[in-house]
């Protein structure tokens, strides 16, 4: 009896998008035990987005470092938003992860002035 | 002449320096084959940090160098004391120290290698430390120009202990006697086994109080209960003065100095059936120390007043002023 083979087949798929300069947002939440260290973040960093992020080596069970972009230290209180940052963070991350987040501010300014 | 132990007897000075970009793997390797714990790391020419085995066993194998290193080294002088070494590794809580020999990076000391060398000088009997110890502290508080005492003790007839016991039995007595001591001691004060039956204790205090404590000791080991109901006494020898101004002449020759002007008052007080303390009152000034014999026969009238109405004494006790 002989043998039927089979014609080999191979599908190939491409996705494409954009590549992000740097590839982070606004924040990125480094656990203790993630492949990638504060200091390796924060060359590569350096190299692809010179002076525009900010590492935060921080006190935490769990958590490292957050590298944050300066812009959003310029808007709130470095402290409160490092609170912010871990308050949350800390909810979904583990030592061995690597989070990136999407950090929007609105500063709402209501003034009265005179008629 | 005692030979204080330092770093530069003991340091590695083979060593290889990695760089900050370098992969956590590839230096765990390179110190698996090397047979290195540690190595210091570069970044150019700057000297950024140190690495241990031990941090890269407890960081992720993807990581670079850099962020598994200790960044802030410690470098001490190859001259350092071994006992010194060990109060900075205390203090640090780091598992290496950079060493410095000229101006230049020259080596490193783990804490492994010297505990293995502060081994030798631990009296495994008592746990206690040796001589080393009490010298290099003594040093320590002279060049700090702080009061010092010393309190040379020695135990009575401690050789027909071990005639008539054994000397397994003499071991006993002299665990128990260590133990005694160390419990009655304050915590500033620093013991060691000195030789044989021989403890020492500096204290950074003046005479007076360690004359004091020399009395209490030996109360207090007369007193003491000792295994198969031997009674043990000891014999102190008291010494003690400050350094008022600098000195040119080596601090541990004054050291050697006072212990033995101590141990030959112990001496002196073993000879004498009634008298368990012989201490000296002798100015406070150790820049007008001179030789041994001189002291003793200095110190010899200035003891008597001084002990014998400011200490209390017990029924058939009296104090032999030398």
């Amino acid at each position: 009896m002989g043998i039927m083979k089979e014609p080999k087949k191979a599908e190939i798929q491409m996705h494409l998008t954009e590549f992000e300069m740097p590839p982070m947002q606004d924040v990125l939440i480094v656990g203790r035990n993630a492949p990638i260290g504060p200091e390796a973040v924060k060359r590569m960093v350096d190299v692809l987005s010179p002076d525009q992020y900010k590492i935060i080596k921080v006190n935490h069970p769990v958590i490292e470092a957050i590298v944050v972009r300066n812009a959003l230290i310029k808007m709130i209180q470095e402290e409160k938003l490092s609170q912010f940052i871990i308050e949350e963070g800390e909810r979904i991350v583990d030592a061995s992860m690597i989070i990136k987040a999407h950090v929007n501010i609105t500063v709402h300014v209501s003034k009265s002035i005179d008629l | 002449m005692i030979n204080m132990k330092r770093v530069a007897n003991i340091y590695s000075k083979e060593f290889s320096a990695v760089n900050v970009l370098d992969g956590v793997s590839k230096i765990r390797s390179y110190l698996l084959e090397s047979g290195n714990g540690c190595c210091p790391v570069m970044d150019g020419d700057n000297l950024v940090g140190v690495i241990t085995y031990k941090d890269l066993l407890r960081t992720h194998p993807n990581r670079i160098v850099a962020d598994a290193m200790c960044q802030e080294p410690v470098i001490i002088p190859a001259e350092m004391p071994l006992w010194e070494a060990k109060e900075r590794f205390e203090d640090t809580g780091l598992d290496v120290l950079l060493v410095e020999g000229e101006g230049l990076l020259s080596g490193i000391l783990s804490r492994n290698l010297l505990d293995i060398h502060l081994a030798s000088h631990t009296d495994l009997l008592t746990g206690l430390y040796k001589s080393d110890y009490i010298y290099y502290h003594g040093v320590r508080l002279l060049e700090n120009k702080q009061e010092i005492s010393i309190i040379f003790l020695d135990l009575n007839n401690f050789g027909v202990i071990d005639k008539t016991y054994g000397h397994t039995v003499g071991d006993i007595i002299l665990v128990e006697v260590s133990k005694v001591l160390s419990e009655n001691i304050p915590s500033e004060a620093f013991l060691c086994r000195f030789g044989g039956d021989e403890f020492a204790l500096l204290l950074p205090a003046h005479l007076d109080e360690a004359a004091a404590l020399a009395y209490r000791l030996t109360d207090i080991i007369g007193r003491h209960d000792f295994s198969y109901g031997i009674e043990i006494s000891i014999s102190a020898g008291v010494i003690g003065g400050q350094r008022h101004e600098e000195r040119a002449d080596d601090p541990l020759n004054t050291m050697e100095q006072l212990m033995n002007i101590a141990s030959l008052r112990s001496t002196e007080a073993k000879k004498s059936n009634e008298t368990r303390l012989a201490a000296e009152i002798q100015g406070a000034n150790i820049s007008s120390l001179g030789t041994a014999k001189e002291l003793l026969s200095e110190g010899m009238n200035a003891a008597k007043g001084q002990f014998t109405g400011s200490l209390p004494l017990r029924d058939g006790e009296k104090i032999l002023a030398i």
